[in-house]
């Protein structure tokens, strides 16, 4: 047993020299067990009856101690380890929560078996790993070792190196790591960031983005106010600050001002921060300045676009996939006859209730990609009234290639239409007075050949013979009997060919007696020069009619009459009247051959036609004209006139020749 | 003396009848008128014996003015003087209640005749006027003999008579149409005639009259 004057003692020199040396080894290495171990093995012979138990923290509850034996002494057999006793009451448990000095206290205070050593002591000493655990060196050391108590000295002052280098190393570790979280969450982050002193507005720290942004350096930026920098009075600064503190984090739009005085639009999230038992503010910045402009630019475009869409001189209006209106233009508002309601979001089929089937199959297949267009179409509007209208639909698509509705296109053609139906008629109307005009021209020309040729004649022909009359008073008077008789005669004629004539141009029956009796009387002239049994009727026709409207039905008749007569070849036929209470009923029936009645809807404007004049006849009295007829089963005319002043004044309205 | 009211719108024509009448010595013009209104005014104011009136005057035409004649003087004899030669003339003259038709050529002899005999109550025509009087007999004669029309009946035409044959069977418009290939207007439209022929205000009444006179 060496005593305690032995050299084998170390000396303090040669202690640091160890201590160093394990310093270092503790530095270096990453496994603390082996440095342990190496450490404890430079104490050689001192520590053969020492035993080294490294406890080493595993887990994140405080059972979780996994022990090694580091150093069994020269002993070698293999040493039982107790695991740490558990117990609030165990000094280990003070220990655990958080005390850091080395004890040294018999081992019955800690549980451990006397088995282990004999009458020995123990040392703990906690370590805080790299790993940030707390992990314990425990030492048991036995009373076999030379100088006891110095060497337990030793032990301690090694293991207390041990365990503050440890120690130092898991703090700079966690420094270390505190230091690369602090430079990845704010030194290097590339947001703009810096902390704000709530109390002054003072900036205590600025990242590299900040000083980037605003264009001041590190020192510059501790030197100055977020006052500096916010274009708001002090005063609102410092309330926003206070308010900050107050309810915690918010989210700020101020304008900022760069060192070369160029303002920003900054968005700005600020929250409070403990930060080394100190409120500060931790401020991020965002510049939304090209953000802002862009958003305008945007809305200006966009206020733009809806301006142009609204004041086109066009009906159109946009819709997305369900066919709700996203735009209008106002001439779709009006041309349809839409409430002012906004049309925003409401979908096309409630402002158009009845929309017919074939629409809402051209509107899926827009949708569906296809266009479609018409030149013309007759559509009801919401408000009842029909329209002809020109119409197009296409799909628009988003940029995705994505159909994104459909816009579709009107325009109203009633009024083009009505002016192109106008001017139709207009030209109607004048092929057929131009083709009346031919007719009154060529019968002119046979009332004048039929005054020329036979009147003229026969007056002659009358003075020739009073002129013989002259003579022969004197020489012959038998004579000038004779010549008066022929005389006689021949004015007898005459005045009958002027009768006819007269008769022809206007039959004064119908201004002497009305309709019903002129009619019967061409019924009877008809017959007697055809030998086809026509046959009148008129039924409450008892007063007499407006003048003009008499000699329109008798020229119907007359030419419906001569028609049959001319064209037919019926056996029999007839004119029945019919008065109602306020139209006039004329049926002209005959049994001849008849006619398709799909003839009559060619284009009867060529001169000649009778069913032409009757038409046209009819049409001056806003009459209605309805013929029936087929090969074969004779022939049917039904006409209707209205019984009212209008019919007077119809045709001077139209400013057509009323010719009778 | 006969004392005569001449009426007639054309001075040359009362010239030329004056003319002629004053040469009979018992024939005496008392008054002229140059249309209707005037000769009715006239008769009231002269009663004549016997009128001569042309139908064709201006303001009131001469049968007219013969009818208001007649209301006030059913005694009255006028003689009616035209130039129109027909039936239908013949039957307004005759229903107005003129004594006499004249034709306008009639000669000079004739003319003081006929006033004398329409004096003595007799009716008075032209020999062309009476010639029209018998054809027309005669052709109605001829007409009712081939029965195919009488007068008492109300006359339908085929039309007619199909489609109320067909209503009476109790066929709808749209049937009736569809049967004798014409529109359903038309059809309505006969039906509505039918009705204002025979005097009745609805189909079932078209129908009535369809059975009682045989038409089912």
């Amino acid at each position: 047993m060496p005593n305690a004057e032995s050299t084998e003692l170390y000396t303090s020199s040669e202690l640091s020299n160890l201590l160093s040396v394990i310093s270092a080894l503790m530095l270096t290495g990453d496994d603390e067990k082996k440095a342990l171990g190496q450490a404890f093995g430079k104490l050689g012979p001192f520590i053969s009856a020492s035993k080294l138990i490294y406890y080493e923290r595993t887990g994140g509850s405080t059972s979780d101690y996994s022990p090694t034996v580091v150093w069994n002494g020269n002993n070698g057999a293999p040493l039982p380890v107790p695991g740490l006793p558990a117990g609030k009451k165990s000094p280990w448990h003070q220990l655990l929560s958080g005390g850091s000095s080395v004890q040294a206290s018999p081992l019955n205070d800690y549980g451990l078996p006397a088995s282990l050593i004999e009458n020995g002591e123990v040392l703990i000493v906690p370590v805080k790993t790299i790993a940030g655990l707390m992990s314990f060196i425990c030492v048991m050391t036995g009373q076999s070792e030379q100088s006891g108590h110095e060497m337990t000295g030793v032990i301690k002052t090694l293991l207390c190196a041990i365990g503050s280098h440890l120690q130092n190393r898991s703090i700079e570790a966690a420094l270390l790591r505190s230091e690369q979280r602090y430079n990845q969450i704010f030194r290097n982050n590339p947001a703009v960031k810096f902390l704000i002193e709530p109390e002054t507005g003072r900036i205590v720290d600025a990242n590299r983005a900040a000083c980037q942004f605003y264009g001041y350096s590190y020192t510059q930026f501790l030197t100055i106010n977020i006052s500096d920098i916010n274009t708001l009075p002090p005063d609102d600064v410092k309330s926003r600050i206070d308010e900050v503190i107050r309810n915690g984090g918010s989210l700020f739009h101020f304008n900022h001002r760069k060192a070369d005085g160029e303002i920003r639009e900054v968005e700005v999230y600020t929250a409070p921060v403990l930060l080394s038992g100190k409120t500060l503010l931790y401020s991020i910045i965002h510049d939304v300045t090209d953000r802002t402009l862009a958003q305008e630019k945007l809305r200006i475009g966009e206020m733009l676009f809806r301006q142009f869409v609204f004041s086109t001189p066009a009906a159109v209006a946009m819709f997305d996939t369900d066919m709700n209106y996203l735009l209008t233009s106002k001439r779709w508002i009006e041309d349809f006859k839409l409430s002012n309601t906004a049309l925003q979001g409401i979908s096309l089929y409630e402002t158009f209730p009845d929309i017919p089937d074939g629409w809402k199959k051209v509107l899926d297949a827009a949708l569906a990609g296809s266009t479609a267009s018409s030149d013309e179409e007759l559509v009801g509007l919401p408000d009842g009234s029909k329209e002809w209208i020109r119409w197009e639909i296409q799909p628009w698509y988003r940029k995705q290639d994505t159909i994104g509705g459909i816009i579709i296109f009107t325009e109203l053609i009633t009024e083009r239409k009505k002016a192109a139906e106008a001017e139709k008629n207009l030209i109607r109307q004048k092929v057929r007075l131009a083709s009346r005009l031919e007719t009154i021209e060529e019968e002119r020309r046979k009332i004048s050949r039929e005054l020329h040729d036979g009147l003229g004649q026969m007056i002659t022909a009358a003075v020739m013979n009073v002129e013989l009359i002259d003579n022969a008073l004197r020489t012959q008077p038998d004579k000038a009997i004779e010549y008066v008789e022929s005389v006689k005669s021949l004015l007898n004629t005459t005045i009958q060919e002027v009768r006819n004539i007269s008769q022809d141009l206007r039959p004064a029956i119908l201004d002497d007696f009305g309709l019903t009796p002129a009619l019967r009387l061409l019924c009877e002239d008809f017959s007697k020069v055809s030998g086809i049994d026509i046959t009148m009727g008129a039924f409450d026709m008892n007063d007499r009619l407006p003048s003009r409207l008499e000699i329109t039905l008798y020229r119907i008749c007359q030419e419906a009459i001569s028609n049959i007569v001319r064209h037919a070849d019926a056996t029999e036929a007839g004119i029945q009247m019919y008065r109602r209470s306020n139209t006039i009923l004329v049926v002209i029936q005959d049994n001849g051959k008849g006619f398709d009645r799909g003839l009559i809807r060619t284009d009867l404007s060529r001169s000649g036609s009778g069913l032409t004049n009757i038409k046209e006849r009819v049409e001056l009295h806003n009459g209605r004209l309805q013929i029936e007829s087929a090969p074969g089963q004779g022939m049917e005319l039904i006409i209707e006139i209205p019984l009212d002043n209008t019919t007077e004044t119809s045709a001077a309205e139209q400013g057509l020749p009323f010719e009778g | 003396m006969i004392n005569v009211l001449l009426a007639d719108d054309h001075n040359i024509v009362r010239y030329g009848i004056s003319s002629i009448l004053n040469t009979s010595p018992d024939i005496n013009i008392v008054a002229e008128a140059s249309d209707g209104k005037e000769a009715v005014a006239l008769f009231e104011q002269h009663r004549p014996d016997v009128c001569i009136i042309d139908i064709s005057m201006p303001v009131m035409n001469g049968l007219e003015a013969t009818r208001q004649i007649l209301l006030t003087a059913p005694q009255a004899r006028i003689i009616i003087m035209t130039m129109h030669l027909n039936e239908e003339y013949l039957n307004q003259v005759l229903s107005a209640g003129a004594m006499g038709y004249l034709l306008k050529n009639t000669n000079k002899a004739d003319l003081i005749n006929s006033i004398r005999r329409v004096y003595n109550g007799e009716k008075v025509f032209s020999t062309s006027v009476s010639e029209l009087m018998t054809q027309s007999y005669i052709r109605q004669s001829k007409k009712q003999d081939s029965g195919t029309r009488s007068t008492s009946r109300i006359q339908l035409t085929r039309r007619e008579n199909e489609i109320l044959k067909l209503i009476a069977e109790g066929q709808t418009s749209q049937s009736i149409a569809a049967k004798l290939f014409i529109s359903p207007r038309t059809v309505d439209t006969h039906r509505a005639n039918l009705m204002q022929k025979l005097h009745v205000k609805n189909s079932a009444a078209l129908v009535r009259y369809a059975v009682e006179n045989g038409y089912t």
